[in-house]
């Protein structure tokens, strides 16, 4: 009996989808028999006011899994999300967007409204535009995750989520029992050398490629911190690792915290900061600390500076 | 450098004012500056207000 | 009595839009338009960040072309700091790139826009997708997931991820290629290759052979063309190369793309979030009258295909020939965008293999000195949608102050507008309209892959 599963897309970039996709082989099967697609933009055409587009309300058909991606930042995405809750038995949050905010909460870090007028006098923009407000859908005060506003059974990050988790979730879900899945940081799935952080004691900035022998494998090469960059591995949930190795650090590139935090409520900058201060290395040679929280920018943690209001006293 | 330093500019970064934050020391035959520290702290933080909480309960 | 026909979500399109097609009283389309949904704010929130982060923030602008976004932000920042990046970090970019455009062409023919064609665009929506594909046709449904899937995991385990990559950097490229990996390349490359041709001439005979009237009247319009060509020869590029702006009657000027801005403005309306690239320096302004339009080109496979003078490589040469000689040049009817991808795709494969071949790819000198500095960098690359601009300004710690994004599909905002209106008038009359004539409108956007 296939299980009957809608998809859905919020404020998102697809890359979930595509990872979905890279399932590969394995996921025909999955799509032809084990599951029925019953709405799903990007690959069907069912539609939300009717087939003929003459319906007032937005509809979603009942499905027992409910599969959503992106975050919420606008009243679209709010009552799309709403109705997925509504229809279907298990939601699931896919994607970092989803689950934390993902990059498009950095906007939380800014006025938002300020940044879209921004937005529409940009140096090619023609003169005197302004921001659309006629059949598009009016923004929320700021990036949410789905979790800010219904419940979610299932929470799978990533940026994007790794397909073979993604595959082990579904199948764990049309088989009924627990999924496996990954519950410590990416330096747990990380095989650098590490020999202990030695003289380093600031930060530097990824502008020099990392010390490595070229064709040598990862486990040679030595730990990112310890080398002095900026890596976010201690305070970022594994799940990433395939072949052997985070998929950053085995193109020799550090971490920047894609999965989120280890936990569901951790704090990217401020356990961060904490790791750094813990070994001794000057937190100030960090620049855009803020940006540490490129990934987990939801659930209130990114905000917009406060603009200093000097009193008389 | 300290974390009381770090905790300053870490609450700027969370948009939070650095000023409800400090760190003062006081020894036990120090009544006086107790009490003085005290009473500014509280008087700031009563000028400041409520911290703006954007943070929603999760559903 | 009129109405507004609402179709939402607009379906097997990378993108969140719907149309709204409005009918007067006598049944009659008296406008379409194409809504945009979606904005996100992109060149707002990089300001702040150091630039040498900013290529592995912009990749998720967008998760099916991540590597175009990547590229064009390394490219922008190597323009603000100064930076030139060693020839062989060039060329490892330019193979990313190349190799991604061909994931993203099997991606968009077969799993997007196929079941219109092979089941039919009156097929029940049930099974007017990917998975009637696989039901109708196994075979090629398995040859083709077979195909997407060796295309991203080659890209995947040479540059460590294939959507939203980290292995572009400032001044080149994060890791040299070593002899095993060009050799596993160079193989799966050289099967990807065999399996465009494939494709191309599955296409040419059971596709487009078989729905040729459609072709000649679904969504068409008759605009004018912006690419990327080879500075000497006028060959189609894909990677570095001078912009080629073309009017509908083929005249055409070449541009350097740090002069952008000279060339190329975004009219706003207040009905959809995208902006709309026209061709300011036509002096013509801006409209999107189907009978005199104004302003309007169109990006992505069909104007590169139409803009250049020939491709470099042999076999997509030979099939560019086919096409010019049934179609001419510039091509306007919309439907062969599906073609002319599939053409380039040929020569996606073709290229790659090309840069795999030559011998300093697996030089280890991959990346050039960098400092941090204040600067302006305008970076290019012709993404599977379009040509992508990103215009970055930075201040003396080389943290973004300023960026300006032009994104390939919205050159074809304007254009798919007038391809809907097109289609809908077309189709539609008297109040005769049901699912079938309604997809064949969304076949028309469908055929640009937005």
């Amino acid at each position: 009996m296939a299980v009957t599963t809608a998809m859905e897309w919020l404020g998102s970039c697809s890359g979930c989808e595509i990872a979905i996709l890279n399932i590969g082989e394995d996921l025909v099967p999955i799509i032809t028999e084990a599951l029925e697609i019953v709405h799903s933009p990007v690959l069907m055409d069912h539609k939300y006011f009717g087939q003929c587009g003459e319906g007032v309300t937005l509809t979603i058909p009942e499905a027992v899994v409910g599969i959503v991606t992106g975050g919420v930042s606008n009243h679209e995405h709010l009552e799309v999300l709403e109705e997925m809750r509504e229809k279907c038995e298990v939601l699931i949050a896919l994607g970092t967007c989803a689950t934390h905010g993902g990059i498009p909460a950095l906007m939380n870090g800014q006025d938002r409204a300020e940044s879209w007028e921004g937005i529409f006098s940009t140096v090619s923009t023609d003169d005197g535009a302004k921001v659309p407000t006629i059949e598009v859908p009016a923004p929320l005060d700021r990036v949410y995750a789905c979790d800010e506003k219904v419940k979610i059974d299932l929470q799978l990050p990533g940026c994007p989520p790794n397909p073979e988790l993604i595959a082990e979730v579904i199948m764990s879900l049309v088989e009924g029992r627990d999924p496996v899945l990954p519950g410590k940081s990416v330096c747990d799935t990380c095989p650098t050398r590490r020999e202990g952080k030695g003289a380093v004691d600031k930060v530097k900035r990824f502008v020099t490629n990392v010390d490595f022998k070229q064709g040598e494998p990862i486990d040679a090469m030595r730990c990112l911190l310890e080398q002095g960059y900026l890596c976010l591995g201690p305070v970022t949930a594994a799940g990433c690792a395939k072949r052997g190795a985070p998929a950053c650090i085995s193109a020799r590139v550090p971490c920047r915290g894609c999965f989120g935090p280890v936990l569901k409520d951790g704090n990217q900058l401020l356990d961060m900061m904490n790791a750094l201060a813990s070994n001794g290395i000057d937190y100030k040679t960090v620049v855009d600390r803020r940006s540490l929280l490129r990934f987990s920018g939801a659930h209130g943690k990114l905000r917009p500076v406060k603009k200093r209001v000097v009193e008389e006293d | 450098m300290t974390r009381s330093d770090m905790v300053v500019e870490l609450l700027d970064d969370f948009g939070y004012e650095p000023e409800r934050f400090n760190l003062t020391w006081v020894s036990s035959a120090e009544p006086d500056k107790f009490v003085a520290a005290v009473t500014e702290m509280t008087t700031r933080i009563k000028k400041l207000g409520p911290v703006n909480g954007q943070d929603a309960p999760v559903a | 009595m009129g109405k507004v026909l609402n179709i939402a979500p607009v379906s097997r399109i990378e993108g969140h839009a719907k149309i709204a097609i409005h009918l007067g009283d006598d049944g009659n389309v008296q406008d379409a338009f194409l809504h945009i949904q979606s904005l996100r704010g992109f060149e707002k929130f990089i300001e702040g960040r150091p630039a040498e982060e900013v290529p592995r923030i912009v990749n998720r602008i967008c998760g099916i072309c991540p590597w175009m976004h990547h590229l064009a932000s390394n490219k922008a920042v190597d323009g603000a700091f100064g930076v030139t990046p060693t020839v062989t970090g060039q060329k490892l970019r330019e193979m990313c790139q190349v190799m991604a455009h061909i994931n993203d062409k099997i991606l968009h023919f077969f799993f997007l826009a196929a079941p219109d064609f092979v089941l039919g665009p009156d097929a029940d929506y049930s099974v007017r997708n990917v998975i009637g594909v696989v039901k109708a046709a196994p075979e090629l449904a398995t040859q083709v997931v077979k195909m997407r899937q060796l295309g991203q995991m080659m890209l995947d385990k040479f540059a460590g991820k294939a959507i939203h990559p980290i292995a572009g950097v400032v001044g080149g490229f994060a890791k040299p290629m070593v002899e095993e990996e060009r050799k596993e390349l160079l193989a799966g490359t050289r099967t990807l290759l065999d399996f465009s041709l494939y494709a191309l001439d599955y296409a040419i005979n059971n596709v487009f052979s078989k729905y040729m009237d459609v072709i000649g009247e679904l969504g068409v319009i008759k605009t004018g063309f912006l690419g990327t060509v080879d500075p000497k020869d006028g060959a189609l590029r894909l990677y570095d190369g001078k912009q080629r702006l073309m009017k509908a009657d083929g005249s055409y000027v070449d541009f350097e793309g740090a002069e952008y801005t000279s060339y190329l403005g975004e009219h706003v309306e207040p009905w959809g979030y995208s902006k709309m690239p026209y061709a300011k320096s036509w002096n013509e302004g801006f409209d999107m009258s189907l009978t005199a339009p104004r302003g309007i080109y169109r990006s992505n496979t069909l104007a590169r295909l139409n803009v250049c003078d020939k491709i470099s490589t042999p076999k997509a040469q030979a099939a560019l020939e086919a096409f010019r000689s049934s179609f001419g040049r510039p091509a306007q009817q919309t439907l062969l965008y599906h073609y002319a991808r599939l053409i380039e795709m040929v020569y996606a494969c073709e290229r790659t293999i090309e840069l795999l071949e030559w011998e300093g790819i697996t030089d280890p000198k991959v990346r050039a000195k960098v400092t941090p500095k204040a600067g302006r960098g305008i970076g290019i690359v012709e993404a599977p949608r379009g040509t992508l601009i990103h215009d970055y300004t930075t201040d003396k710690n080389g943290c973004i102050t300023k960026a300006n994004l032009i994104v390939g599909t919205t050159h074809n905002i304007a254009p798919m507008n007038m391809s809907v209106k097109q289609a809908a008038t077309t189709l539609i009359k008297d109040g005769v309209y049901n699912e079938s004539l309604l997809n064949q409108v969304e076949m028309a956007v469908r055929a640009y892959d937005p």
